[in-house]
């Protein structure tokens, strides 16, 4: 089967405390993958070690059947990302930022402005597309954000919490495009806090906890009877307890 | 409020502040953290030696008579370097992040108390040489106890108006057409004492003035307590005087504090942008192929967006006309010193030294946490540090332009040999600056905060500025040497393109190390760019 994402045995270590603890994870071509765990997991991390914004402590990590960081350059033109943290540079505009980070992605000037017009139109920036990124709110920024990752048409989608601060039409639209890249053979690997829309997206899940993977297969492998994905979830980290009360709330 | 709460939120509010200086401690890199220290503790050292200076001069019984001659004119000094340095410095030190505090039901008298002693930041210098000056006062036996209060009302009154000060020079700043005017108004206040001095007229206004009292200004009224020498009224002078700047401090805190609100309020609803510069973006892509180009043309377009930027480029040349114009040509403006023959060349200088820290020495600051865009995107580093390099040179040579340009609209006497000396001197420079910064701006990195026309920290990357420009300065200086020594033209231009071919190669050598450097810590740079400050702003 080929891969869009092979890692293998990765661990990131800071100080003494390992974020990524062995981390073994095979994401096939063509899969909407959904990468969950509770805050502070190494999920972060693992993505951005898989972009190449951290260098792992140990560990080897394919994309696209090339290794990172050998081929990092040709791997990058492939790619689309959405990171947690932002990308956008304050003091371009919506449009200028996109048609940047086309031509950044070798695509003609021209049509890079063209791409850059018809992304704002598609997620409803083109009012905006003369302000100022830094005068945005949150859900426009990840809109910026979520056109900048398709400008170039990637094979593989990186994306650390895209739906976050969008608005539910946003939303919607994101996931119907993200689907659409998948229709098409793209790979998405996803992020999400938000496990109905995993749920309804994903057809593969793995779970990590503590930097160690305990979970990882198909949706319909993974859900068993009438558990949704949000119990599976809880059991597999092992976070299901009672809710406690403080005395003084 | 109950004062003891509103003490706990200042008390807060400094450890908040502390733990995230703290916090940044173990991601500071040791050795850029060693060299600093090391600045600061020759230039602090040097204050130090100045204070001990001061308070032994307070402190020897007999000189009392002496110290009020030279104490007016020296505390008169101090004041101009606490209040006006910091403005044509571009720098107004460490100041409350109001956006973040004023959520919290923090009373605005603790906020405007904070803001004040934060103008230590500002006037450290003067309130070391100040201590000094108290502490010798104090030991001086001649010398009643109550003359050192001179000194500690001085200071109350300072801290006060550079409260206010700071309060309206950042309120003018961040407005669109005022801030022009603004900037005209300080670089005419700061030109000022020069033009007196230069076209004489600060000796005519010196003898209109002669027998106006001048006991009632601040540093006169303090010389007097200080010395002992005081009348009954003369403590009440220097209180009207802190009244003053109290109610000018806190008239400018609560517009600033309502400006603040009002910005966060509009500022989803702020209009779109013109595309004002068009022509100044559209250069790099017909010399550049993709991706250099598209990164220069956003250094260009993110540059000259920004409010730091502008007020930094635009001080660049008025400042430097202003000031070292006059003072190169003499008051017969056909002085044919070292100074005057090589005017435009020093203009030049001084205007690229004031882009040194923002252009050079810290590249990847403006861009603060979107930096990290540069290890995504399928470019080459060098290719990213050599657009940054570009729209610096781009920049640098485009003050020299102006400084030209205007000074051949004032007829000054320039020749087409000085204009190419001066842009083969500035190049030469740069491409130092340029080798210097690039390695400065990943070994250091800090974020920017380019919204914001001043500085609000001293920051390490000044200091490493600071010492790097003489370096930088030094093979230009060494043409000069040659000039000076063999007398030849020819000789002054060949170890000019002499270091020029050193320079390139330095260059080469410094651009591949710090995109190795970049590359192996990409971590530790994204997470400094990326860092926030605590309670006070960047």
């Amino acid at each position: 089967m080929s891969a869009a994402i092979r890692v293998s045995r990765l661990r990131k270590v800071y100080g003494d405390k390992a974020a990524v603890d062995g981390l073994d994870l095979t994401v096939p071509r063509g899969s909407f993958f959904g990468f969950l765990g509770p805050n502070g997991a190494g999920k972060t991390t693992t993505i951005r070690m898989l972009m190449g914004l951290a260098a792992p402590t140990e560990g080897s990590i394919e994309l696209l059947d090339l290794p990172m960081p050998e081929r990092a350059l040709e791997i990058k033109g492939r790619i689309g990302l959405v990171p947690d943290e932002s990308l956008l540079f304050d003091g371009l505009t919506g449009g200028e930022f996109l048609e940047f980070v086309g031509r950044m992605y070798k695509l003609d000037r021209a049509v890079a402005r063209e791409r850059a017009r018809e992304l704002l139109t598609l997620f409803e920036l083109d009012g905006a597309g003369r302000k100022l990124i830094g005068e945005y709110s949150k859900g426009m920024r990840k809109r910026i954000a979520m056109s900048a990752a398709l400008i170039h048409r990637p094979e593989l989608f990186l994306m650390d919490e895209p739906f976050e601060g969008v608005d539910a039409v946003g939303a919607r639209l994101m996931k119907e495009l993200l689907l659409e890249q998948v229709h098409r053979g793209a790979t998405v690997f996803l992020t999400s806090h938000v496990l109905e829309v995993v749920e309804r997206l994903c057809d593969r899940v793995a779970i990590i906890n503590q930097g160690r993977l305990v979970l990882q297969g198909t949706m319909a492998e993974l859900k068993s009877g009438t558990e949704s994905l949000e119990d599976m979830f809880v059991r597999v980290v092992g976070a299901e307890r009672a809710a406690e009360t403080l005395d003084w709330l | 409020m109950n004062p003891s709460i509103a003490w706990n939120q200042v008390r807060a509010i400094a450890w908040a502040q502390w733990r995230s200086s703290w916090n940044r401690l173990p991601g500071i890199n040791k050795d850029s953290a060693a060299v600093t220290a090391l600045v600061a503790l020759l230039w602090y050292g040097g204050i130090a030696t100045l204070a001990a200076g001061a308070g032994i001069l307070m402190a020897q019984a007999g000189h009392e008579r002496f110290v009020p001659l030279v104490m007016s004119p020296v505390l008169f000094l101090m004041f101009v370097y606490w209040q006006l340095v910091p403005v044509i410095m571009a720098s107004t030190g460490s100041a409350l992040d109001l956006r973040k505090l004023l959520v919290y039901p923090v009373p605005r008298d603790a906020l405007f108390g904070l803001e004040v002693l934060l103008r230590v930041t500002t006037g450290i210098e003067i309130l070391m040489v100040l201590t000094g000056a108290i502490v010798g006062s104090l030991c001086n036996r001649r010398l009643p106890l109550w003359s050192s209060l001179g000194f500690v009302l001085f200071i109350a009154f300072n801290l006060l108006l550079a409260a206010g000060i700071r309060d309206l020079m950042v309120r003018l700043f961040a407005k669109r057409r005022v801030r022009e005017i603004a900037m005209f108004l300080v670089v005419s206040v700061a030109a000022l004492p020069q033009l007196l001095l230069i076209t004489g007229a600060g000796r005519k206004i010196r003898t209109a003035l002669a027998g106006v009292p001048t006991a009632f200004l601040p540093w006169d009224a303090t010389a007097a307590i200080a010395s002992g020498r005081a009348h009954w009224w003369t403590p009440l002078v220097l209180l009207g005087w802190i009244a003053a700047a109290f109610i000018f401090g806190r008239i400018q805190f609560e517009r600033s504090i309502g400006a603040e609100v009002e910005s966060t309020a509009s500022e989803s609803a702020t209009g779109t942008r013109t595309q004002r510069f068009a022509f100044l973006y559209a250069w790099p892509a017909r010399l550049f192929s993709d991706p250099l180009a598209a990164l220069v043309e956003k250094e260009l377009r993110v540059l000259t967006r920004s409010s730091r930027f502008r007020v930094v480029f635009v001080m660049g040349f008025t400042f430097g006309l202003l000031i070292w114009v006059p003072m190169s040509l003499g008051s017969a403006g056909h002085s044919d010193s070292f100074v005057a023959r090589n005017f435009l060349t020093i203009v030049s200088a001084y205007a690229v030294m004031l882009l040194t820290d923002l252009l050079f020495f810290n590249s990847f600051g403006p861009d603060r946490g979107a930096a990290q865009i540069y290890f995504l995107v399928p470019a080459r580093l060098e290719r990213v540090f050599m657009a940054k390099n570009v729209a610096a040179m781009f920049f640098a040579l485009a003050e020299v332009a102006i400084i030209t340009v205007v000074c051949l609209l004032f007829r000054l006497r320039l020749t087409a040999a000085m204009v190419g000396e001066t842009f083969s001197v500035c190049v030469v420079m740069c491409l130092f600056l340029l080798a210097l910064g690039n390695m400065a701006s990943v070994w250091n990195p800090r974020p920017m905060n380019m919204a914001q026309p001043f500085r609000t920290q001293g920051s390490r990357v000044q200091w490493m500025a600071l010492v790097a420009f003489p370096v930088a300065c030094l093979p230009v200086a060494l043409a000069y040497l040659a000039r000076f020594a063999l007398e030849s033209e020819a000789d002054f231009f060949g170890v000019l393109a002499f270091f020029a071919a050193a320079g390139l190669y330095f260059y080469g050598l410094a651009l591949e190390t710090a995109a190795h450097y970049t590359e192996r810590h990409r971590e530790r740079i994204i997470e400094a760019l990326s860092r926030h400050s605590g309670v006070m702003s960047t």
